[in-house]
């Protein structure tokens, strides 16, 4: 019975060693335009002898963690700062800093952030086709502002010269039709919808969508 | 109950939820460093690929220092700047390959995700071991 009761224990003791930490889950939204996101993630050595952290590392390159110094005395704090870049990212984005100490180098904590980088934009279709011998009508490629952001064509282009593009109607900044059509169906082609945007302003985003003649 | 059977007891308890999840969870790791996750195949794979397109998901330093011959550069950091030169040269049918560091890079993945996205790219692989893996065979 006593056995029993100390089985029990073990998992309350394996959680007393090391550092404690304030959190080890950090989530945030970001747009394209911020430049990067900054995560801190606070500890303590709640044990009584000096603690030195002997691995730090990231799961990304995207995310760089520092630390102002490696040993800490018995009830002394600190704290782990996460710097994301944003860079050109969009989506979920995850990446795990791993923590490792003298007392348990090879247990890591993992430090978990979690960046949402919503894209601004909705397009579709992604394929547009025409059948070859058929009816080269016009087909329509739209393009999205989702709400909060307001994004502008600043030009639209075809990589073949068998289509062309125009825009068909505009809400300026928030939806655009792009008119789609080759300009004969004799022969089998295929090009991209190149549509350059004026977001982010430093390095705007393309959209692409294939064009087939099949 | 005697301590041992205790034991035996607590570890029969705690395999009951585990075995299932490990056989059945869709997140669960793979069993083996070799298995392939989706999307992954491995070099001898993608060397057989017919009219295969390397894509380099590091860093753009790691990839001046040096990369599969003829791999274009594509990653997160640069996206909107680097995505053109892929796509201007994509063709219906053609493999995608991407690779980043090694074993334990997520790189290859999203850029995968994002290539199915934005270009409608079908035929996105990522190799398995990245980079690592073809300085191993010194190819």
């Amino acid at each position: 019975m006593k056995f029993f009761a100390l089985l029990l224990l073990l998992p309350l003791h394996a959680g007393l060693a090391g550092l404690t930490w304030s959190t080890t889950h950090f989530s945030a939204k970001a747009t394209q335009a911020d430049k990067e996101v900054v995560a801190r993630f606070g500890f303590k050595n709640d044990t009584t002898k000096p603690l030195t952290i002997t691995h730090l590392e990231s799961s990304c390159g995207c995310t760089v963690p520092q630390l102002a110094k490696k040993t800490y005395a018995p009830g002394e704090t600190g704290e782990i700062v996460a710097y994301f870049t944003i860079g050109q990212r969009m989506g979920m984005q995850n990446s795990t800093i791993q923590v490792a100490t003298s007392d348990a180098p090879r247990k890591p904590t993992a430090l978990r952030l979690q960046i949402d980088i919503p894209d601004p934009l909705e397009t579709s279709p992604l394929l547009l086709t025409w059948k070859r011998g058929g009816e080269a009508k016009d087909q329509v490629f739209t393009v999205k502002a989702k709400p909060g952001f307001s994004v502008k064509i600043a030009e639209i282009s075809v990589s073949n010269e068998q289509f062309t593009a125009e825009i068909a109607t505009a809400k300026e900044g928030s939806r655009y039709d792009i008119a789609v059509r080759p300009k004969n169906t004799a022969q089998i082609g295929f090009g991209l919808l190149i549509i350059t945007t004026d977001y982010p302003a430093k390095e705007p985003r393309v959209i692409y969508a294939q064009l087939k003649v099949e | 109950m005697k301590p041992w059977t205790q034991a035996a007891f607590l570890c029969g308890l705690a395999l009951l939820p585990a075995l299932p999840t490990a056989i059945f969870h869709p997140k669960k790791p793979a069993w083996t460093r070799e298995a392939l996750a989706p999307g992954e195949i491995t070099l001898d794979t993608a060397l057989a690929l017919p009219d295969r397109v390397w894509l380099d998901a590091r860093k753009a330093g790691d990839y001046v220092a040096g990369h599969i011959p003829g791999a274009l550069p594509l990653n997160e950091d640069a996206w909107n700047n680097l995505l053109p030169a892929v796509a201007l040269q994509f063709q219906p049918g053609q493999n995608l390959v991407i690779y980043c560091d090694s074993l334990e890079c997520n790189t290859s993945h999203l850029v995968a995700e994002r290539l199915r996205r934005e270009l409608g790219a079908e035929n996105v692989f990522i190799l398995k071991g990245g980079w690592l893996t073809w300085q191993k065979n010194q190819l």
